[in-house]
């Protein structure tokens, strides 16, 4: 009696979790809708533009492309990952560390955005090259992200090592909305920033430039890609080219007129937080990264063994998987 | 014991015997208390095994003490999950005191009592960490904030519990204190302190969860500090669900011993000394 | 009556709590020195409020209390209160618990000792001195509250109603101890109960109380040479007299449909 109890329990409670685990939210884009996740970053001008002028819903005729806000790249993919998004725009970071655990879940479709990171320094912490990190503690938004990675390749390339590798150089995680402080209080003395957070503290006269945005491995690390799920690939292949499409005419758009972009975000930051940047600012931070469908796989391999260095892979991913098809080239 | 042996078998064998009840005493306890544990670990191992979910979803068992061995051994987790715990109790000791003795104040004096009491009523609302982005200007973005915050966290249902227990106090008893001439800071720390401490002890460990989640909270935000918190917040940074579950399982167990090493016992003690249950 | 000095003189108080309007209207009662008194009625007659104003630790709304010639206006050492429910500290020990009120006076902690040495065996208690509350009989709680209050040598001794909740038989032990306790260290004790026997058998005076309000209808003088008996007529007598003067204060007040007052049955007890 009691044996048969313990086995229905067990076969309930393993039906529960599988259905938990498995089936939240998966409702892959076979109907009319695609939800497209992106930032209100200004590295995410192109998805901002595009929407701004309907060029999704234009080139994914009769189906309604959804577009929803994350504030950071792992929950972006951990939502593909549970198909609660179909496609998504992130940073080549949270890309490979979600690969390297779920191989094949998720692909690229195009790159969107290169650049837009500058290393910064506090006004008076006397650092003018990344050697003189040394000893320093360095901000990052976040461990695995695109400046984390870009900082560790930076660090690599002067010879120095991260702290919690055994180096002299301390990484700490601060949110963007808190590196003001953070800097001026002294809690670091240098950061790994992005756009358009840089540029603000520069402005403030809270930091100086140490490395500019095309001095930060050449200014052409990927920043912003364009992913989609396994499984929206294969069921509907059409959806995915015609996100293509639109992506690459949103680049070309943010290309050709970059104050396009500026002035898109802006509208957009005072959409969702009710602020906006200063006119020069905003230029600052546009100048500073390139918009492109380009994904360079030298770069992406940068990026790839960054992260491998750090720890962050779950296992070592090879550039194939990151980009089986290259992206048409711009 | 060597007696015994001259003896014959008779005690020898009566004392075995013995032995072999307690250990069956002790197999039974073990099983009445680990079977919801070992349950929960053959349906997860059973799920990930035949491959019902996805291990990026659900890691198996072996994945997450994986990830733990390699955290500890890579990412200094028991040097985190000792600074964390050390937070902790400071914060929580800290939080405790000055509620208890808010308390023992501010019950002692109703017109004190009827302004502070609705006030502190309403902030259990607020969510702790709703006040982190002021601890971090007042303190910096550094663990005295992370501290204040797990204070503070501690703090407000403790500061409620207190009240709660002073009026729980038979008014008997504090007419029989009064009336043999105690009052002032000797009443309050030789009657009205220890009267409380029966109903205190729920308060001790409501407030002891809420430190865990005021410290957690703030551990993930001010990352500088090295804690549980970071490395709950790196695993969720890089896509690490098996850091993550590592991490909660780290948690899941110092709470299961916390609950059984020092609350019980302390509940224990309490009930024996002031004549709670099993009395008469 | 006699020019002895008075120990308690409550002097035309009564005492209304809202909503319940007045729980004793204005009431005179005068304690000697060394004077066993009883306040016995049902609930609800205000024996209790009126212990409570003479403890200091309720205010009357008119009328004033004095204890030794002094007015009162919250607890004094010359007064000592014992409770129904012993009201004991369930953290200290029997001895800690008699101690209580002498760390409370600051008596130094010598003479603390002797004295608690004192109360204990006064109540034959000196072998459970560091027993726990909990780990005692009621009645062996009482002794401990009776002790706690010896052990201040109050002039007053104020009791309320600190055996109602005694099986019969550790009452009458406990009433036989009271009486020796009393004759052996002569404090004036006011003590109230709803049990009619045992005030008549403890008692030099007896006030009879009645409610709606709270009122004095008779006083008795029980006479009767101590040590006493309960089973002497006397006492037998008076003890029917208080029964059917209740009764008859129960019927009339059944008859003004007054619900506060309880059967004066259950006061034979």
């Amino acid at each position: 009696m009691r044996g048969r109890a313990l086995a229905f329990a067990v076969a309930l409670l393993a039906l529960a979790a599988a259905l938990l685990a498995g089936c939240g939210g998966e409702r892959a884009a076979d109907g009319d809708e695609l939800r497209l996740g992106y930032f209100a970053n200004v590295t995410h001008a192109v998805p901002i533009v595009a929407m701004e002028r309907g060029i999704y819903d234009r080139e994914l005729e009769g189906t309604k492309v959804s577009p929803q806000l994350f504030i950071s790249g792992p929950e972006a993919v951990s939502s593909i990952l549970a198909g609660s998004i179909d496609a998504a725009y992130v940073g080549p970071g949270p890309l490979v560390t979600a690969l390297s655990r779920a191989p094949g879940e998720i692909l690229v479709a195009a790159g969107a955005n290169e650049g837009g990171a500058t290393l910064i320094a506090a006004r008076g912490s006397g650092i003018r090259s990344v050697a003189d990190l040394r000893g320093r503690r360095v901000a990052i938004p976040a461990h695995g992200n695109t400046q984390d990675l870009q900082l560790h390749e930076l660090l690599r390339r002067a010879g120095l090592k991260p702290a919690d590798q055994g180096g002299d150089v301390t990484l700490v995680v601060v949110r963007n909305p808190l590196l003001a402080s953070a800097i001026t209080t002294g809690v670091v003395d240098a950061a790994m920033a992005p756009e358009p957070w840089g540029s603000v503290l520069v402005a403030d006269g809270a930091a100086r430039v140490v490395l500019d945005s095309d001095q930060v491995l050449d200014g052409r690390s990927p920043t912003t890609i364009l992913v989609v799920s396994r499984a929206l690939a294969e069921r509907r292949p059409d959806l995915v080219r015609a996100l293509q499409r639109a992506n690459a005419e949103a680049v070309a758009l943010v290309r050709r007129d970059p104050a396009l972009a500026g002035a898109a975000f802006n509208r957009r930051l005072d959409e969702v937080s009710g602020t906006t940047l200063a006119p020069a600012v905003i230029r600052a931070a546009v100048d500073r990264q390139t918009a492109t469908t380009r994904v360079d796989p030298a770069q992406m391999q940068i990026m790839i063994d960054a992260a491998g260095d750090a720890g962050y892979q779950a296992r070592d991913v090879a550039l194939d998987e990151v980009l089986p098809i290259r992206p048409s080239a711009q | 014991m060597t007696t015994n042996t001259a003896d014959g078998g008779a005690p020898g064998a009566a004392g075995a015997s013995r032995a072999a009840r307690g250990a069956r005493r002790v197999a039974m306890l073990a099983v009445r208390k680990l079977w919801f544990i070992a349950l929960i670990l053959v349906v997860w191992w059973l799920v990930t095994a035949l491959g019902l979910v996805p291990a990026y979803k659900l890691p198996s068992p072996g994945d997450v003490l994986g990830a733990l061995e390699n955290a500890i051994r890579e990412r200094e987790l028991l040097g985190a999950l000792w600074d964390t715990l050390l937070r902790l109790v400071t914060g929580w000791a800290i939080g405790v005191a000055c509620a208890v003795a808010l308390g023992l104040l501010t019950g002692a004096v109703p017109f004190l009592e009827d302004g502070i009491r609705p006030v502190l009523a309403g902030l259990q609302a607020v969510p702790t960490i709703a006040f982190l982005p002021l601890a971090i200007l007042w303190f910096g973005f550094n663990a005295t904030a992370v501290l204040v915050i797990t204070a503070f966290g501690t703090f407000k249902p403790m500061a409620l519990a207190t009240y709660g227990a002073i009026h729980q106090v038979p008014p008997t008893l504090k007419m029989a204190g009064r009336a043999m001439g105690a009052r002032g800071l000797f009443y309050q720390r030789t009657l009205v302190l220890p009267a409380i401490v029966p109903s205190l002890v729920t308060g001790l460990k409501l407030s002891w969860s809420f430190a865990w989640r005021s410290l957690m909270a703030a551990e993930i935000i001010v990352s500088g500090t090295t804690g549980l918190g970071g490395v709950l917040e790196l695993g969720r940074e890089i896509n690490a669900i098996d850091i993550v579950m590592a991490v909660i399982l780290i948690i899941l167990v110092v709470g299961i011993l916390f609950e059984q090493l020092v609350f019980a016992r302390l509940e224990r003690w309490v009930n024996r000394r002031w004549g709670l249950v099993g009395a008469r | 009556m006699t020019a002895e000095p008075l120990a308690l003189r409550i002097d035309g108080v009564s005492k209304a709590y809202p909503n319940r309007g007045l729980a004793l209207a204005p009431t005179t009662i005068e304690v000697r020195r060394g004077e066993f008194v009883s306040l016995v009625g049902p609930s609800g007659c205000g024996k209790s409020t009126l212990l409570g104003m003479a403890a200091g630790l309720l205010a009357p709304d008119s009328g004033t209390v004095e204890a030794m010639g002094q007015r009162v206006g919250g607890p004094g050492r010359e007064r000592a209160i014992v409770f129904q429910d012993a009201a004991l500290m369930p953290w200290l020990n029997v001895r800690h618990n008699v101690e209580y009120g002498l760390r409370a006076q600051r008596v130094p902690k010598a003479e603390r000792r002797t004295r608690v040495a004192e109360a204990l065996e006064m109540v034959h208690l000196d072998r459970v001195a560091d027993r726990h509350p909990h780990e005692l009989s009621g009645g062996m709680r009482q002794r401990v509250a009776i002790a706690r209050a010896l052990v201040l040598r109050p002039e007053i001794l104020l009791m309320d109603e600190p055996f109602s909740a005694l099986d019969a038989q550790t009452r009458t032990v406990l009433q036989d101890e009271l009486q020796r306790i009393w004759l052996e260290t002569r404090p004036a004790v006011v003590f109230v109960t709803h049990n009619l026997m045992e005030a008549a058998f403890l008692s030099d005076t007896v006030y009879l109380l009645s409610a709606g309000p709270g009122r004095i209808v008779r006083r008795y003088e029980v006479t009767v040479p101590r040590p006493r008996e309960e089973s002497d007529p006397r006492l037998v007598d008076i003890r029917q007299d208080m029964l059917d003067r209740l009764r008859s204060e129960v019927n009339a007040a059944a008859g003004r449909g007054d619900p506060d007052l309880a059967p004066a049955d259950a006061l034979a007890a």
